[in-house]
């Protein structure tokens, strides 16, 4: 079996442990064994990021020697983590002066970087480590009469410099996935935009706003959902909508993209964590065989 | 469509002095790792127009880099609208120039920590991921559900190696500066 070392990165062990859940046992069902790189902390994304570029590279450099250390790639499940971590790779790659100083930093633990690992985000490893073909054999509990719309996730695709990932204006990995899925992916006025989350550290009711418009979008494209791919986008999607200062016109479920996958290829509601998201797809986008025939 | 009451405000009124005027800003952000595309800016607009932000307020990443080349440090790196930049990439991925003006914001918001105007929502997520090595603290709850989930506990991330890497790259010293006048909207 195939191996990747899991970067769960800080928030999604915390807040949405059912994405963590779901990859891991999406990913093994295809063939790849997602490994969890012990003892890392947050990549800085941007908020050290914004405050202190120095001490951004030590703590990604510090989580890609560890990968190093394990000899193996390493998988990102969150935008930012993956965004972080290839943006500090591409600083690390072409700036000697900065990768000396971080490993001087990194030295005090014996770390070092080299550049050994790749980074990959979840969608490269459907895309380029497991491939359509056997995503495509693996459904075995197609959707009926389901209609979802991708949400990419900024870091996730942009920089294409960078990130390598997708077509940052025209993505399409997520949606090929939910057409394999049975459902039908459904188009929207701002597919490629931001969620709002990176302003709620400086202006929620801004952030709230921006997240509802998309959402509003999604809901006038008569969609049944939003699959995500990004831990931040999962929970600001999610969270724009509850409140009594929510802008939504309808509230609509946010599903992780393995958790909706995972139900296609028949596994177990409660296994895919699927009960903890806060806004259920229960008697709509997961209903039972007796529900689709009512 | 938004209407134009709903559209929020983060202008400021004053007018320009030609004392405000720093010729040599734009050289000194040029200087740094990301900010190099910055004196190929047209100022044509295109990072606006794609901007979720200007979308929704009256924040102008145009007129940000139009400020920057005029020389309007102090405004500049004092002002709230340095802080609400999304980080989408979306002007970076669209702008003929390949000015990268997400990378230049950085640029910025690093120097404006130097001069103590840094938001303090940034400030606040920075201090806990030094505390805790994660922006959200692990809780009791959070530790059932991981069970639930067959998942294996949280391990807290190596919090003593990482304050020394944090220390040794100057990290308090630069969290001082930032926090000498914070900036709330």
């Amino acid at each position: 079996m195939r191996e990747i070392l899991l970067y769960r990165g800080c928030t999604t062990p915390v807040r949405l442990s059912e994405y963590e859940s779901s990859t891991k046992i999406v990913l093994q069902e295809l063939g790849v064994d997602a490994i969890d790189l012990i003892n890392a902390n947050c990549c800085g994304a941007q908020f050290v990021e914004s405050l202190y570029p120095r001490a951004h590279a030590a703590l990604s450099g510090r989580i890609l020697a560890l990968a190093e250390q394990e000899e193996k790639d390493i998988l990102a499940i969150c935008g930012a983590c993956s965004g972080s971590l290839k943006h500090i790779k591409h600083i690390l790659d072409s700036n000697e002066s900065i990768r000396k100083e971080v490993n001087g930093l990194l030295a005090h633990e014996g770390l070092k970087y080299t550049g050994k690992v790749e980074v990959k985000h979840l969608l490269q490893v459907f895309n380029e480590d497991i491939g359509y073909r056997a995503l495509e054999k693996a459904i075995i509990r197609p959707y009926q009469g389901v209609r979802m719309a991708a949400h990419y996730g900024c870091h996730v695709t942009r920089p294409f410099e960078i990130a390598k990932v997708d077509d940052p204006e025209n993505p399409t990995i997520i949606d090929r996935i939910i057409q394999l899925t049975g459902a039908t992916a459904v188009e929207y006025t701002s597919k490629t935009q931001c969620c709002g989350g990176p302003l709620l550290a400086m202006d929620e009711e801004l952030a709230t706003k921006i997240g509802a418009g998309k959402i509003n979008n999604v809901i006038r494209a008569d969609a049944h959902g939003i699959v995500t791919a990004c831990a931040f986008c999962q929970i600001q999607l999610t969270q724009t909508q509850l409140g009594s200062e929510s802008m939504v016109i309808n509230r609509i479920p946010i599903i992780t993209l393995p958790q909706f996958l995972g139900y296609a290829m028949g596994l177990d509601y409660n296994d895919l964590g699927l009960y903890l998201n806060p806004i259920s797809a229960r008697h709509t986008v997961f209903r039972t065989a007796e529900e689709m025939a009512y | 469509m938004e209407r134009a009451e709903d559209v929020k405000s983060y202008k400021p009124d004053q007018p320009i002095q030609d004392s405000d005027v720093r010729s040599d800003f734009k050289y000194e952000v040029a200087e740094h790792v990301g900010a190099e595309g910055l004196l190929r800016c047209l100022k044509c607009g295109a990072c606006s127009g794609g901007c979720p932000v200007a979308a929704v307020t009256d924040y102008r990443a145009r007129k940000v880099l139009g400020d920057v080349l005029l020389g309007l440090k102090d405004q500049v790196l004092s002002s709230d609208t340095l802080w609400l930049c999304a980080a989408c990439f979306t002007c970076e991925e669209r702008c003929v120039q390949e000015v990268n003006f997400t990378d230049v914001v950085t640029v910025l918001r690093n120097m404006a920590v130097r001069e103590g105007f840094a938001a303090e929502g940034y400030v606040e997520m920075a201090k806990r991921v030094i505390q805790f090595g994660r922006v959200s603290p692990i809780t009791r709850q959070v530790e059932r559900m991981r069970e639930n989930l067959n998942l294996p506990p949280l391990q807290e991330p190596a919090i003593e190696e990482l304050r020394a890497i944090m220390e040794s790259a100057g990290f308090p010293e630069i969290m001082e500066a930032a926090t000498r006048r914070l900036k709330t909207v």
